[in-house]
């Protein structure tokens, strides 16, 4: 089947198998490899996107079904400017991973659950550890994930960015 | 990776999407696929024939008809709280949808795609019972509507027929009190058991969770379960068959439901 997906600004026009989950598009067609397959049963979240603006599992989902859809997988937070995604430098400034793996993942759902927070609100713990229940991390370092989404809440505040 | 390849539609009108469904005996409907993908994934089922019905616009509204509230089959988890009827009329449903998965499965799945799948450990389906919901499907020739209560049929099994579509869930908003109880083992999993309670007058009517086949629906007089608790509590596991696994016991399971109405009670003394 014929698909058109946009994945970082950049249109792919294609021909995909009906049985092709997007995960594999973005990784195997468009040959961005920060997404990542962990589980494939829709639990880890480490393939977690933005689809449309919304953090969604791309093992989950056919690239059929995302057919004219707008994604940003992590590559997509880099804007060339030599600046990183606010998500992004507060995962490195309170190293909020260790082995890297679901950081990918990690890092797309907090942009999420950040854009989807109304103006002047300001996240809780426990609401930060729920917005992140959708993505495991096997080396157990929760802690530092959950102070990088607190700190990215402050960087975006304090700079008053929107994130995209 | 799903190994087994299908026929992918993505019709545009409820009409043409119907049409599909009577061309092939072998077609399944997908809303958001937070379950059926992975049901797909595990080659625990495979169609010749996907008929996606995200685009079709009719499905996605929600309104007000005489008592009820009127929810399009592919509305979203995550959309149900943007609706100012559903959170001041059904606030319940909120607390169960937002529980629902994780965020990510909460952007893709629909309710009536939640409601269709039939699941025993369905919250929302508790909750479909419990406020003795209903369900509106249309095939070709028609549309017809069942209640929650005769929609479940068994394990994954349901009322709905393969020529017909949900186009909506209706519930009535002619009850109190309503209660959520639920006990689960880890952060996005199913119920080990739960308990949807809604009160319809002089009698409360229980969503029952995780606790047989399919979602169970009992309802039991107000008086009988203040006065006779006992007692009233034996009707209700009569019509229960939990299964015991590794994460528990049938006995358990039991204890956590009598702790369940015993919170209710405690909530809502007479």
């Amino acid at each position: 089947m014929k698909v058109s997906i946009v994945i970082n600004q950049q249109r792919y026009d294609t021909e995909v198998a009906s049985n092709m989950l997007l995960v594999d598009f973005i990784r195997d067609v468009a040959k961005l490899k920060a997404t990542n397959v962990g589980c494939d049963t829709t639990t880890c979240g480490a393939c977690t996107i933005l689809l449309n603006g919304e953090s969604v599992k791309s093992c989950t989902i056919l690239a059929v079904q995302a057919d004219g859809a707008d994604i940003v997988t992590l590559e997509g937070l880099y804007t060339g400017d030599g600046t990183l995604h606010p998500v992004v430098q507060a995962f490195g400034r309170s190293h909020g991973l260790q082995c890297g793996f679901c950081t990918s993942g990690m890092v797309m759902a907090a942009v999420s659950l950040l854009s989807s927070v109304a103006d002047g609100q300001v996240l809780t713990e426990d609401e930060i550890r729920n917005g992140l229940e959708g993505n495991l991390c096997r080396c157990t370092g929760y802690q530092n994930i959950v102070n990088a989404v607190k700190l990215a809440q402050d960087l975006l505040i304090a700079g008053d960015n929107i994130i995209s | 990776m799903i190994l087994s390849e299908f026929t992918y539609k993505k019709p545009k009108s409820l009409e043409e999407a119907l049409d599909l469904l009577s061309d092939t005996d072998d077609s399944k409907i997908i809303a958001g696929g937070q379950s059926l993908i992975p049901l797909m994934k595990m080659g625990l089922t495979g169609f010749e024939q996907l008929v996606d019905i995200s685009q079709i616009t009719d499905l996605k509204s929600v309104k007000v008809v005489d008592d009820f509230v009127e929810i399009g089959s592919m509305v979203r988890h995550c959309d149900l709280e943007n609706y100012d009827v559903i959170v001041s009329r059904l606030p319940i449903l909120i607390k169960i949808a937002s529980q629902i998965g994780d965020p990510q499965v909460r952007h893709r799945g629909t309710i009536g795609g939640a409601i269709a799948h039939g699941d025993p450990a369905s919250d929302l389906a508790g909750c479909f019972v419990a406020l003795k919901g209903s369900v509106v499907l249309s095939n070709k020739k028609g549309i017809r509507e069942i209640s929650a209560n005769d929609f479940y049929k068994g394990f994954l099994e349901t009322g709905l027929n393969d020529d017909e579509i949900i186009v909506s869930i209706k519930f009535p908003l002619n009850f109190r009190d309503a209660e959520f109880f639920k006990v689960s083992k880890r952060a996005q999993d199913w119920a080990i058991s739960g308990l949807v309670t809604a009160k319809f007058k002089d009698e409360l009517n229980l969503g029952l969770i995780s606790m047989g086949s399919t979602t169970l629906g009992v309802s039991v007089r107000i008086s009988d379960l203040y006065d006779n608790f006992e007692s009233t509590f034996e009707s209700i596991e009569s019509v229960c068959s939990p299964t015991q696994d590794i994460y528990a016991t049938k006995n358990f399971r039991f204890h956590l439901l009598r702790v369940f109405l015993r919170g209710y009670m405690n909530k809502h003394p007479i």
